[in-house]
């Protein structure tokens, strides 16, 4: 059985970084990309189990990129919301995402919140 | 004749006697001695009698003639064919003709021939005479108006007419005065009544028949009273009485509500003034009527609008084409504060708030060509020196024939409305303000989670790895450590900008000066710069040294956060030049110009604001105080920080400082929180 896979969107390298290294120690695939332009073409290419996703990036914000997943048909993988806004349940609400994981979070909120979503 | 008659009736008779006589002669003889000296007797009496009727008839004759030739009227008879029969010798003065010139001649044939064609069809009928109003044809030609006095005699058996004989009399003057009265009647503006001393219409102008609705021929004769409702009637019998009593010309009921009644039934409101006229036929009073109907309507209406003007809410003033204040109700006595008397006579400019002395006399100018103001939001002073907000609406006020007379404004007190604008502009503001703050800590809030995040998780990862069992992978160790001390100096780098955003809204952002090498320092911040990137190529062109007195800690962070956009809005890389020189004795001048994505046109104006990014759209890094500050701190230093967009693309950005401190201004009002 092969490792399920996590795609990181974030703009700031060093938190796809932390996300990647964070994740890939519990035997999980990580896939990072800096925007949801990029994200969209990674979707293309991989099977995708779960979506961690920045809210305000350069490019393509992650409403925009929320709104064209969805319109995929074939799609299916849980977006989580990481986001450094306030009220980041709300964030999650507006694009009707699965989980959310309010910036700064620890290992453990990490790996805990990926484990809810993901099936291994 | 008479006499003759029964002279030779007597004779015959005696001739009769005479011859009876022969018969029996004695007797006769004493009979006939008898009979013929009582006829002697009565002979001498008839003779006597006789004598004494021709001397009478000669006397009447005389007297006639004494009279028919001396009297001033014209005395003429005719016979029933109208032909003068006698013509008095006064016809000489009245008509210029010799009596004998007449006689035998027709009378008809000197009437006017209207009056001819009138007398031809009267038909004498069995009356005893008349008197008629007839024009005379003079020898002259000219006509005389002539009042004939005729006397029919008629044959005592058939009872035609045998003679007429007439006294004229020439009433030319009489008539003419009287038709020079009446086209005087006619030609009076009002309606023109002539009552007799009993309260009988005498004469009456053609108005009064339009005005009333009667016909002439109704009115004359008839009592004055038909022309005044019903229940006026009764007293103006008395007050007619007493008028007669006490003649004066003036006007009817002064005070009081007159009205005139038509033929109809209809009334009407009039005003009549009374003359009293004295003439042949006693006291006459000239009544001259006037319909007022339309005057009391436009009264009625001028009431009308007065009770408006006095009622309305807003303050009317009328003044004249030099802004003299003529009228002013009482809802401007409220607005104003002055009371009507206070200001009617005074300049309108009394009102003029001394901040705007031209106002008035501009808005006076365009009123006098005519021209409207609409709703002019304006402030006025009230007497008590307060401001008060109106809106202002002026026309110029033009008479009967569109001459502009006068101005009349009218002013409505906003004071409230402007006050719930500007509470609602400040409360739009208070929250536009909120929402800025909001959004800037959203913004702050996620752009400090990030290090921050950043430093827990490596701090973490790190930690894991010292805890296990083969130690830590030196490689990771050495790759989380950097993150930790790149992401902590950009958290140093964030707090630090709220911090001297926090001082700049304090107003205690303060410089220390002292003198400094702008050159050396342009020259460290460049090759610090030039070590953060692979892909720009920055070249500095500078003198050795250049002294000013600034601060060197805050210019260098004006340099640093030219140079960080210039590289970070270059993401092609590419070249950025950095000059130092003096433009002038008194500036020194730093600019540094990249060829990156220049800013958009639209957001040219805001890139000195505090929290504006001009590419938060693409480049959604930092919290957009970056040339805020910059702003500020060259601004205190007394200098100024421009931004140039050369046509071939990217950004200049020019900073001028003095070569000498200024004193210090003090900083700027926070525009944010």
């Amino acid at each position: 059985m092969s490792a399920a896979t996590v795609l990181v969107v974030d703009d700031d390298p060093d938190i796809r970084d932390l996300v990647q290294l964070g994740l890939e120690d519990q035997g999980y695939r990580v896939l990072s990309a800096p925007d949801g332009q990029a994200a969209l073409e990674l979707l293309g290419r991989s099977r995708i189990e779960l979506i961690l996703l920045d809210m305000r990036m350069p490019v393509m914000d992650g409403w925009t990129f929320a709104r064209l997943y969805r319109q995929q048909a074939d799609q299916r993988a849980p977006i989580v919301v990481v986001t450094a806004a306030q009220d980041a349940a709300q964030r999650a609400a507006e694009i009707a995402a699965e989980g959310h994981l309010a910036k700064p979070f620890g290992l453990a909120e990490l790996r805990a919140t990926v484990e809810q979503y993901v099936r291994r | 004749l008479l006499l003759l008659n029964a002279y030779l009736a007597v004779a015959a008779t005696t001739t009769l006697l005479v011859g009876a006589l022969t018969a029996e002669r004695r007797q006769a003889q004493a009979a006939l001695k008898r009979s013929h000296d009582q006829l002697e007797a009565r002979v001498r009496d008839r003779t006597t009698e006789l004598a004494q009727t021709n001397q009478e008839l000669s006397r009447q004759t005389a007297l006639f003639e004494l009279l028919a030739h001396h009297a001033s009227d014209l005395i003429v008879t005719l016979d029933p064919s109208t032909t003068f029969t006698y013509v008095s010798p006064s016809v000489r003065g009245m008509l210029g003709y010799e009596p004998e010139e007449l006689i035998g001649t027709s009378a008809l044939d000197l009437l006017h021939p209207e009056d001819r064609a009138n007398r031809a069809q009267a038909a004498v009928g069995t009356s005893q005479g008349w008197t008629s109003l007839i024009r005379t044809r003079r020898k002259d030609g000219s006509y005389a108006w002539t009042e004939a006095n005729v006397t029919v005699r008629r044959d005592p058996t058939s009872g035609a007419p045998v003679e007429f004989a007439s006294v004229m009399r020439d009433v030319t003057p009489r008539v003419e005065a009287e038709r020079r009265f009446r086209s005087l009647l006619e030609s009076a503006p009002d309606a023109m009544v002539l009552v007799d001393g009993n309260g009988q219409i005498g004469m009456v102008n053609e108005l009064t028949e339009r005005l009333f609705g009667y016909s002439r021929q109704e009115l004359i004769g008839r009592p004055v009273e038909m022309l005044l409702p019903e229940r006026f009637r009764h007293g103006h019998v008395a007050q007619r009485n007493r008028y007669i009593q006490q003649p004066a010309t003036r006007p009817m009921g002064s005070g009081l509500e007159l009205y005139g009644r038509r033929k109809d039934g209809s009334e009407f409101p009039v005003e009549i003034s009374l003359s009293p006229l004295n003439s042949d036929d006693g006291m006459l009073t000239i009544s001259a009527i006037r319909d007022v109907t339309e005057r009391k309507q436009a009264e009625a209406v001028r009431a009308h609008l007065a009770a408006i003007v006095e009622s309305s809410g807003d303050a009317i003033v009328g003044k004249t084409l030099e802004g003299v204040i003529t009228s002013w109700n009482p809802a401007a006595e409220q607005l104003y504060g002055y009371a009507s008397r206070e200001v009617i006579g005074q300049p309108i400019t009394l009102l003029a708030p001394p901040d705007r002395p031209d106002e008035l006399p501009r808005l006076l100018e365009r009123l006098r060509r005519g021209e409207r103001v609409e709703a002019r939001e304006t402030q006025r002073v009230r007497k008590d020196g307060r401001l008060v907000d109106v809106a202002l609406s002026m026309s110029p006020i033009r008479d009967g024939a569109g001459q502009i007379v006068g101005i009349a404004s009218i002013a409505r007190d906003i004071t409230d409305r402007k006050r719930a604008e500007a509470e609602q502009a400040a409360r739009a503001e208070a929250e536009a303000a909120l929402r800025l703050r909001d959004e800037f800590l959203s913004v702050a809030a996620h752009e400090l989670k990030t290090p921050i995040t950043s430093l827990r998780g490596f701090a973490e990862l790190l930690l894991e790895q010292f805890g296990q069992p083969e130690g830590p992978d030196p490689e990771r160790a050495r790759r989380a450590l950097r993150t930790i001390d790149r992401q902590s100096l950009t958290l140093a780098r964030l707090v630090g900008q709220l911090l001297d955003v926090a001082r700049i809204g304090a107003g205690r952002l303060a410089l220390e000066c002292g003198p400094t090498d702008v050159a050396g320092l342009a020259q460290r911040a460049v090759a610090a710069a030039q070590a953060r990137t692979l892909t720009h190529s920055l070249h500095l062109d500078a003198p050795p040294s250049l002294p000013a007195q600034i601060d060197p800690l805050r210019i260098e962070q004006v340099l640093v956060n030219l140079l960080d956009n210039a590289i970070k809005y270059s993401p092609g890389g590419g070249r950025i030049d950095v000059t130092v020189n003096i433009p002038d004795p008194f500036t020194v001048r730093v600019t540094v110009r990249d060829r990156g994505l220049g800013i958009p046109p639209e957001s040219r104006a805001r890139i000195f604001e505090h929290s504006y990014q001009a590419h938060a759209q693409s480049h959604q890094s930092g919290l957009g105080l970056g040339l805020y500050i910059s702003r500020q701190i060259v601004e205190l230093h007394g200098g100024r920080i421009t931004a140039q967009f050369p046509t071939d693309g990217g950004t200049r950005m020019v900073v001028d400082l003095p070569l000498q401190p200024a004193p210090q201004p003090t900083a700027r009002q926070p525009e944010q929180p």
